[in-house]
């Protein structure tokens, strides 16, 4: 398991999480300024992760050795560019939520939101550490990570994830993390995925699946 | 004497002490708990909301008024409840069986009873049966159901056909809302309304039951 260093969130990446661009309320501003004070000590980033060779189908991606299977049409065209994939798993533990829900049986429906706002930030920060040691890990064979996905994310259906734990194993339980038969995963505040690993040159050539989406004019995800 | 523009504009910017000091002092200058509602509490509401659908605010900022919206009206409910007025209708809402996401449902919540109706939140991961024994118990005629997964979204259609299966789908609206649903699902699955946010919901609701 990968503790990952602390993660400092910005008043900024908050504020923007919920749609403002310029000058707040003084009021939110104050609020979101001790939320942020008060999350430092209610979560704890780590982070687990597995790599496998993959074999692409058109359809799918297949895992090597273990033959667990990704569905997805528009990730397994974009992973053509990668021989190798890394399968992950991340959190920042249970604490936050709580506060957050004890925040929201108080009544403090403001405090509740933005601290829910910030442990979802932290989520994904985290996230960003842990594909940065991979990508250290990565230096000396020349090799990059590719975007990250995850099920739910364009053609993927959530119910894969439970693919993702089976490729982990008994790693998410290391973690602490466990999937409901819903695919929901417990701590919420949790993200899952692959990334690819491979050639630099071929992943940044390689149009991603946000490129050649239909969807791409109208999508408030696309990367 | 209290004028009940000074309590809506106190409320449009969110100031919780203010309305809870204006809403007490207009009960002290003997303004009818309905006409603080009526003439102060609702209508500014109704411009926050109308700033919030053209984006001139965010969600934080709607529920800064709504958290001072409904200190007014925990001051006015139960001498209106005292006096055998009810200033809204019920509703029962929960996220459905399998999902435990619950910010936004009590975001639509607190915006819901801050409009005046009586909000009875049955938490998340809530059974259909639940659903029904407290539509039952309680006689409420609107049911809203939230789910943020696509994997539990279609537990909404369990509990509408249970509804129906129970005879109770003519007496009960259902309202649905969450990221992965639509207007179209809500359709699909026999909903009669679908709300893409807090305020919406409060609007929809209020179409749904003629009020």
């Amino acid at each position: 398991m990968e503790f990952l260093p602390k993660i400092e969130i910005s008043k900024e990446k908050i504020t923007q999480r919920f749609g403002y661009s310029s000058s707040l309320p003084e009021k939110l501003e104050k609020a979101i300024e001790e939320m942020l004070n008060r999350a430092n000590d209610l979560f704890s980033p780590r982070g687990v992760y597995v790599s496998r060779r993959i074999i692409h189908f058109p359809e799918k991606v297949v895992l090597i050795p273990d033959g667990i299977t990704f569905n997805t049409v528009m990730i397994s065209h974009y992973l053509t560019c990668c021989d190798q994939i890394v399968v992950y798993l991340v959190t920042i533990g249970g604490g936050l939520e709580e506060e957050v829900s004890k925040l929201m049986r108080k009544g403090d429906f403001l405090s509740g939101l933005i601290l829910d706002a910030i442990g979802s930030e932290a989520t994904e920060r985290a996230a960003d550490c842990l594909q940065e040691l991979i990508k250290r890990s990565q230096k000396e064979r020349r090799g990059v990570t590719s975007l990250r996905f995850g099920p739910g994310y364009c053609d993927w259906r959530l119910s894969d994830q439970s693919s993702i734990f089976k490729a982990l194993d008994s790693l998410s339980l290391n973690l602490g993390v466990k999937l409901t038969k819903n695919y929901m995963m417990i701590p919420r505040k949790s993200t899952s995925g692959i990334m690819g690993l491979g050639d630099a040159e071929r992943i940044t050539s390689q149009p991603t699946p946000c490129q050649l989406c239909p969807n791409k004019d109208h999508c408030s995800n696309r990367r | 004497m209290v004028e009940l523009a000074d309590l809506s504009q106190v409320l449009q910017e969110g100031d919780s002490d203010k309305v809870v000091e204006l809403v007490q002092k207009a009960l002290e200058d003997k303004i009818e708990p309905m006409e603080i509602i009526n003439k102060g509490l609702l209508p500014a509401m109704d411009v926050i909301g109308e700033k919030f659908g053209r984006e001139e605010i965010f969600l934080p900022e709607l529920v800064i008024s709504a958290q001072a919206m409904k200190a007014g009206m925990d001051i006015l409910r139960p001498i209106l409840t005292e006096a055998g007025e009810k200033p809204g209708a019920k509703i029962v809402m929960g996220t459905v069986q399998g999902d435990m996401h619950d910010i936004g449902k009590n975001i639509v919540g607190m915006i819901l009873q801050g409009a005046g109706f009586e909000v009875i939140d049955l938490g998340t991961d809530v059974h259909s049966e639940k659903f029904i024994h407290a539509l039952k118990e309680n006689d409420v005629p609107l049911l809203g159901l939230s789910a943020l997964l696509t994997t539990t979204m279609i537990e909404m259609k369990t509990v509408i056909d249970d509804l129906v299966r129970e005879g109770m789908r003519e007496k009960v609206k259902v309202i649905i809302g969450g990221a992965p649903t639509s207007q179209e699902f809500a359709s699909e699955i026999g909903a009669d309304g679908y709300a893409p946010d807090a305020i919406s919901a409060k609007d929809k609701i209020k179409e749904l039951l003629g009020s």
